[in-house]
């Protein structure tokens, strides 16, 4: 491995450390748990933003306030506040996204002990009232922010962070484009890493990895040739990337995702000519959907593209138990990709199992139906 | 598990299937013969405005609860189960899907064919995505009614302006889509009326839930999860006034004559979220011990009174506070006033397998109400078609423990 994709693993692993330094040194930072959270405000805010993920295993703090039906996303980013994993932010943003979110906002409210828990009122459409109450949300969360950080928010402050964050865009775009190479200068599971770091760490020294990463891009790794090439379709992807070095060992290799912890979350940038909120709202609303949105045919029509684009050869549709969204998609993705001829199969898993061995056996089998 | 009772008390609600039920699906399919559009609506969803345009609404949440009631739900959720739709997703979507997958024994002949299907995002996730199935399986387009939560969990009166001015903004995008898709103008006099209609079998329905607070209580929740039908499904017909004034007047004579639905009411419980459909015999049951269900959350939230005066904005305040679009704040208020208002000795809080909305955050809420008002909570674990999820030992057993629980509760409580 490429010593320097090496450091955005290691940055990722730490981030916990990280975080209670920069607050040590006097940074604030506030964590967001929905890709449709706009970083820009808490940047322009002079915030740092992390987002918030759940480690694997099991969750005994949530299971006291959760029934066995939640999804084990929201149970186990439950249990690390729970458990002050994320003693160092300043508090949690969430999103109008989907039903286990807005009710486990209840929970943290009640439980989770921060005094800061913002709650975004993301539409799940794109029509003009939708982009009204988008606007009206930015609006009311950079209320929020000034009162909580005692700033003011300035136009300029929010041209500078989507300036920041469409750079980090455009080089994990350039960084996946690499992948559809035969053979990839990178492994699924380096490229999960990378991403995972692009979502936690502070915004300038993600992009300076990014750039010395980029400035001489890492060399075709010659043992992923020929191996047969998957996308992986899903919501969350669980904090080691377990179950995509699961495909990786099992002879696969991973080279492009449908997933808001890879290219769902930086893919389309804010346009930066438009006046700053409109065009924030409208590449949030515009984006490639998660399917809590109206637009599923929009994901369908981007993984299809992706299969193209990566010479994608099989694809494995991944669903945390419980997300009713992604479940319902699953059946109607996958019936329209095997009427293209691509191979998928489907696998629902919960991140608090302990045995990861009855997952492996099915994506051992798919893989090697591919060959 | 045990056949299904009728254990339905009233006399307006005898024979419901068969007089009303099987009827109204009927008519339905002659509406469709005839060339008049049908929609199919989901809870929460402003049917009136589609009635104004002579749409027939058709309910696919009642039909699924039909085949719950009929014991034929499981066979279909596991047609839809065999075409990819998880066991984990919500019974009401997977027993529809599976029907109409597999028509030849459906029930009542299935449901009329929609010609659109309504959904809104007040109530939750799968509603958006099973219109989306549903949409593409019989081609036809489908309207996604998108609005606010309720963050704060504020009151109908205390709601952001914005968020209701965007519920107002997406009914008059409604009404846009209802007019190019009918090729036609809405007739204000008859939205009017409709409304009018509405604000009547509202009114109605109400009454009847404020009748029983009446100790004993008159009317036991197997009466309500029927006549609940007409306010959800199609509020703005006479159909739906002419069956409440009837039910009206029958409660009220009970509540005159002292009459209650069981000759020793010993606990007055309510019922948050959905009944076993299959198994309504179940209330028999809790009835056996005493027990009598009062009120139940989705008869007094899903539906609502209006004003007349302003009826948009109206069906907007009533709508946004639907407690599945409501924070924690919103639904401990209501609890509160119900614990008050129906002089409650417990709460049953079912979750419902494939349902979030309605499973997280029963514990907060059993706590609660135990915290605040020393009143014992059952949260059961429950799925309200797929009979396969439920234990009726079990949930016997654990019913005899919260009786005892209600027992002691009385001992050590202030009666009021």
């Amino acid at each position: 491995m490429d010593t320097r994709l090496q450091l955005f693993k290691e940055a990722f692993i730490k981030r916990h450390e990280k975080g209670r330094e920069l607050k040590a040194k006097g940074k604030r930072l506030l964590g967001w748990i929905c890709t449709y959270v706009p970083e820009e405000l808490i940047m322009a805010a002079g915030a740092i933003p992390v987002r918030v993920t759940g480690p694997l295993g099991d969750t005994p703090r949530a299971n006291s306030y959760l029934p066995s039906n939640t999804c084990s996303t929201m149970r186990s980013c439950l249990d690390a506040a729970l458990a002050k994993t994320y003693d160092y932010l300043e508090g949690v943003v969430f999103s109008n996204s989907c039903d286990n979110m807005g009710r486990c906002f209840d929970i943290w409210r009640n439980h989770s002990g921060y005094s800061y828990l913002h709650f975004f009122n993301t539409p799940h459409s794109r029509s003009k009232n939708a982009f009204r109450l988008y606007l009206y949300e930015l609006e009311r969360f950079k209320v929020s922010l000034e009162a909580l950080l005692n700033v003011n928010i300035t136009d300029e402050a929010i041209r500078n962070a989507i300036r920041l964050l469409n750079e980090e865009r455009e080089l994990l775009t350039k960084l996946y484009e690499l992948r559809a190479e035969n053979p990839p200068p990178l492994t699924g599971t380096d490229a999960f890493f990378v991403v995972a770091s692009a979502m936690t760490l502070p915004k300038e020294e993600s992009i300076e990895l990014l750039r010395k990463l980029l400035e001489e891009p890492p060399k075709p790794l010659q043992d992923l040739k020929d191996r047969p090439r998957i996308l992986v379709s899903c919501s969350f992807i669980d904090d080691e990337a377990k179950l995509v070095n699961l495909i990786e060992e099992s002879g696969g290799v991973v080279v492009v995702d449908d997933s808001c912890c890879g290219m769902r979350y930086f893919k389309d940038i804010v346009e930066e000519a438009k006046p700053s909120l409109q065009a924030i709202a409208e590449r949030y609303l515009n984006k490639v959907p998660c399917p809590f949105m109206e637009h599923y045919e929009d994901r369908f029509k981007h993984v299809k593209d992706l299969i193209k684009r990566y010479n994608v050869q099989g694809v494995i549709y991944y669903c945390v138990k419980f997300c009713d969204v992604h479940l319902f998609d699953a059946p109607m993705l996958m019936e329209e990709l095997r009427e293209m001829g691509i191979p998928c199969i489907f696998l629902d898993w919960s991140h608090t199992e302990l045995d990861w061995s009855p997952l492996k056996t099915r994506v051992e089998a798919f893989i090697e139906s591919l060959r | 598990m045990s056949k299904p009772s009728r254990a339905r008390g009233l006399e307006t609600t005898k024979g419901f299937f068969r007089n009303y039920v099987r009827p109204y699906f009927e008519e339905g399919h002659r509406a469709k013969e005839e060339g008049k559009p049908v929609g199919w609506f989901f809870s929460t969803f402003p049917v009136e405005i589609a009635q104004a345009f002579d749409v027939y609404p058709i309910w696919p949440e009642q039909y699924a609860c039909l085949q719950g009631a009929l014991q034929v739900s499981v066979k279909y959720c596991e047609v839809a189960e065999g075409k990819g739709f998880s066991k984990d997703l919500c019974s009401y979507a997977r027993n529809t899907i599976g029907s109409i997958l597999d028509p030849k024994e459906a029930p009542l002949g299935g449901m009329p064919k929609p010609d659109f299907i309504f959904a809104a995002s007040t109530a939750c996730d799968t509603h958006l995505k099973w219109s989306q199935v549903l949409s593409r399986m019989f081609k036809v387009p489908y309207f996604y009614l998108d609005v606010p939560y309720n963050v704060s969990g504020a009151d109908s009166q205390d709601l952001e302006k914005e968020y209701v001015e965007i519920y107002v903004a997406e009914l008059e995008r409604l009404i846009e889509f209802l007019e190019k898709q009918l090729d036609t103008r809405l007739d204000k006099n008859k939205l009017r009326r409709t409304m009018e209609t509405s604000i009547k079998a509202n009114d109605l329905w109400m009454d009847i839930m404020d009748l029983r607070k009446a100790i004993p209580c008159p009317m036991g929740a197997e009466d309500a999860w029927s006549a609940v039908f007409f306010v959800l499904a199609c509020p703005g017909s006479q159909l739906a006034v002419d069956f409440y004034t009837k039910l009206k007047d029958e409660v009220a004579a009970k509540v005159k004559e002292g009459q209650g639905v069981v000759p020793e009411e010993k606990y007055r419980v309510a019922w948050d979220n959905l009944p076993p459909w299959f198994n309504l015999g179940f209330y028999d049951y809790l009835k056996s011990l005493g027990v009598v269900v009062v009120i139940e959350i989705p008869s007094i939230t899903w539906s609502g009174r209006l004003d007349a005066s302003k009826p948009l904005e109206s069906l907007a305040r009533r709508e946004l506070v639907i407690y599945s679009n409501s924070t924690m704040p919103f639904r401990i208020r209501l609890m509160d006033r119900l614990v008050a208002e129906y002089s409650l000795d417990g709460f049953m809080l079912p979750t419902n397998w494939g349902c979030r909305f309605m499973s997280i955050g029963n514990i907060d809420l059993r706590n609660m109400l135990y915290e605040r008002h020393g009143i014992p909570s059952l949260i059961l674990d429950l799925d309200a078609t797929d009979w396969r999820l439920f234990s009726e030992e079990q949930a016997k057993v654990r019913i005899e423990g919260f009786v005892e629980a209600m027992e002691a509760a009385k001992a050590t409580r202030p009666r009021k």
